[in-house]
């Protein structure tokens, strides 16, 4: 489908392996930022650790709520386009697990979250 | 002449002789103000003279006529003895016939000792051969006298011995002996009827305490293969018969005053309901075979919506939640009253709520999740729909009934780990399940507010429009009256309501908007604190700015725009020159809560199993 090379879907760490090569868009708590900015760590909404690689080093602090977008490399790496940081209050009232429920929704019926795809007329 | 003499005491303990002949020494009247004269007797049997003699009150003429002067000799037709509290007894003379007139007789016969009537030495002579009747006689004013012996003589079916007939008579009439009679046979244009009856209701004692005096009460409810009728006891009706009333016995009832049933505290099926007086008689009936038992009409927890409120129904469901012990004070009685809410559920997925009251809420333990059945539950629109066990209630905790095996049965299968929903109630606030949450088009479809009495329902919505004109106006500024102000144009403002002139007025908000959803749009009025809260400014504020800054005005008016809320809403049919149409007012317009809502969201998923 040639939609899918325009759209993002929104994944957690288990879901990475059906997506392996295609662009996501990965929601977590960052951590672990490696002292060179090139990786960190992001924490998704169902409780797994996924290396975010960056193509270039990061320029900016990188903590708490934050969203990557990039191509999945492996089972649990992605290749990062896009960075961006949540405030720190955004953080602090971000419901994670609820966050993890709509996820789980979208999976489970994505017949009723149609994502991308070609628009007919 | 001769006298009965020593019959005196025999009568005294308990035997009745026929026709005693006695010299009545003394009569003396005693006047009363709230019921009528009677005379008291001093009477002699040649043996002993006793004071405490009582001449029925139809007899009073005699005395009025002179008809028996002192020292006359009368044969007593009809008697009987009373026990009186402290085992006081009284010989009451119900006929009489003047043997020979005290003028004639003009002295005592005798020579009678007086005797003390409260150590009455027993009886000489050996019980008089009707002595067994008399024994039924003592029963009637002490029935829980009453032993087995006595229920076996009692007939079953239709047929009926003779009771407390002999001295009973003088009274009132008595009972035929003929049949019992069917509860739905009772009119309160007659009097002379026995029933048979089973007890399917007994309430608590209740006490009360008003200005004309206080007292108690209780009340049951009888069945028989007829129908049934409520049966109250007050004061001394209720230290005689409670403890012998037990729920589900059968009793033979008679002499009952009857009167139109109050249909505000009762909910049988009957015209009419009984009253214990003092004649009353109730005797229990050991052969209840063949009458019905307490029946019920259970109604599905889910099936609540459709009764109306105020009215009685038979429920059964599981505690799932036993609440501790509260107490509110009453309104009226500006007591204290203790109760008890549980939560009970049943296999239709609903969870009500049930309120215990005073005794019944004391008493009930809701450890293990027991199973409640009500009979005649009060039906309340408290929070959607809620239960009470009230005065005419009935509670069975664990009735070993059909019904209550099968909720068990679901219960222990699984039936505890459901959720359950729950009736959803107007006002209050928004946020978690008692919202009854709807889609503009369900409001439509589901024709909200087209009832008696107005809906309430919670939605999200947006607002996409905003009608600027007449969207304020000027009130008055007395706080509470928020009438409209004529505009005097000499600076004063006159409210009619108040019936005065100010200098000033304040601005009140009267904001119609369309609010959408993604299934359809509604519109909707706003007044000062929801349309304050969609605009965000105060409505004095707002109302300077159109006097002052149209502009800044309307741009409030569009920064408002495309702004989503959680509207509380009330929706009413209202009907103006023939004309009907959907009012629907924003009760309160509250910022949307993201993750709840979204939790909520995702709970309505979940239930559609999808």
């Amino acid at each position: 489908m040639s939609g899918d090379e325009h759209t993002k879907p929104r994944v957690n760490a288990s879901l990475l392996p059906n997506y392996l090569g295609r662009q996501v868009c990965l929601l977590g708590l960052a951590k672990n930022v490696d002292s060179s900015g090139t990786f960190f760590t992001l924490t998704t909404s169902d409780n797994q650790d996924v290396r975010v690689q960056m193509q270039e080093p990061l320029s900016m602090h990188v903590a708490g709520l934050t969203e990557v977008q990039g191509q999945v490399a492996s089972r649990n790496s992605v290749q990062c386009d896009n960075v961006v940081v949540f405030s720190d209050e955004a953080t602090e009232s971000f419901d994670m697990a609820l966050y993890q429920r709509a996820l789980e929704l979208t999976q489970r019926c994505s017949d009723h979250y149609i994502q991308g795809g070609i628009m007919e007329d | 002449m001769k006298l009965s003499a020593g019959v005196i005491l025999e009568i005294l303990n308990g035997a009745t002789p026929e026709k005693p002949v006695f010299q009545v020494i003394n009569a003396k009247k005693i006047e009363s103000t709230n019921t009528v004269d009677r005379y008291r007797l001093l009477l002699s049997d040649g043996e002993y003279v006793y004071s405490h003699v009582m001449l029925a009150a139809q007899l009073n003429k005699i005395m009025e006529n002179n008809g028996v002067p002192n020292m006359s000799v009368i044969e007593a037709t009809r008697y009987l003895c009373n026990k009186l509290q402290g085992d006081k007894r009284v010989i009451i003379l119900l006929d009489l016939k003047v043997l020979a007139s005290g003028t004639e007789v003009g002295e005592r016969l005798g020579n009678p000792v007086q005797l003390n009537p409260n150590s009455i030495p027993a009886s000489a002579a050996k019980p008089a051969s009707n002595a067994g009747a008399n024994v039924q006689n003592t029963a009637v004013f002490k029935p829980q006298t009453y032993n087995s012996n006595n229920n076996k003589v009692m007939p079953s079916g239709n047929t009926h011995l003779q009771v407390n007939t002999s001295m009973q008579k003088g009274s009132s009439p008595s009972t035929p002996n003929s049949r019992i009679h069917s509860i739905a046979s009772l009119t309160p244009y007659q009097n002379r009827w026995r029933i048979r009856a089973r007890v399917t209701m007994k309430s608590n004692i209740r006490t009360w305490s008003n200005s004309k005096g206080e007292g108690k009460l209780f009340n049951c409810n009888l069945l028989d293969d007829s129908g049934e009728i409520r049966l109250t006891a007050f004061k001394e009706q209720v230290d005689k018969f409670y403890d012998m009333l037990e729920t589900n016995k059968v009793y033979y009832i008679s002499r009952c005053t009857l009167k139109t049933a109050n249909k505000q505290y009762s909910n049988l099926n009957n015209d009419y309901e009984m009253t214990m007086n003092p004649e009353t008689v109730i005797e229990p009936c050991n052969d209840d075979s063949d009458l019905p038992t307490m029946t019920f009409d259970f109604v599905k927890l889910s099936e609540l919506e459709q009764c109306k409120p105020q009215s009685m129904t038979d429920i059964i469901g599981v505690v799932k939640v036993c609440n501790d012990l509260s107490s509110v004070i009453g309104r009226q009685s500006n007591k204290e009253i203790v109760k008890r809410d549980l939560q009970i559920v049943d296999q239709s997925g609903l969870a009500v709520s049930l309120t215990l009251w005073g005794e019944d809420a004391n008493k009930f333990d809701g450890q293990g999740f027991p199973i409640v059945a009500v009979k005649g539950a009060r039906v309340s629109d408290y929070n959607g729909r809620s239960l009470s066990v009230s005065g005419s209630s009935q509670l069975i905790v664990n009735p070993d009934i059909k019904e209550a095996h099968v909720l068990r049965g679901w219960f222990e299968s699984g039936g505890r780990d459901q959720s359950f929903s729950t009736y959803q109630g107007e006002g209050g606030s928004s946020g978690g399940q008692s919202s009854n949450w709807k889609t503009f088009l369900q409001v439509k479809s589901e024709n909200l507010g087209q009832g008696e009495k107005a809906d309430y329902y919670t939605a999200k919505g947006t607002v996409v429009f905003l009608k600027k004109d007449n969207c304020m106006y000027q009130a008055c500024p007395t706080m509470d009256c928020n009438k409209k102000v004529i505009d005097l144009g000499n600076g004063q403002y006159r409210c009619e309501k108040c019936n005065r002139e100010f200098p000033n007025h304040k601005w009140r908000m009267i904001l119609s908007c369309n609010v959408a959803d993604h299934t359809d749009n509604q519109w909707i009025t706003c007044f000062q604190e929801s349309a304050e809260a969609l605009l965000g400014v105060k409505a004095d504020e707002l109302g300077q700015l159109r006097e002052t800054d149209e502009m800044r005005f309307d741009q409030v008016m569009q920064d408002a725009l495309f702004k989503s809320y959680i509207f509380r809403m009330r929706a009413k049919v209202e009907t103006y020159n023939d004309e009907s149409r959907l009012k629907t007012v924003c009760v309160t317009a509250n910022t949307v809560n993201w993750k709840e809502y979204g939790n909520q969201l995702a709970d309505q998923i979940a239930q559609l199993g999808i």
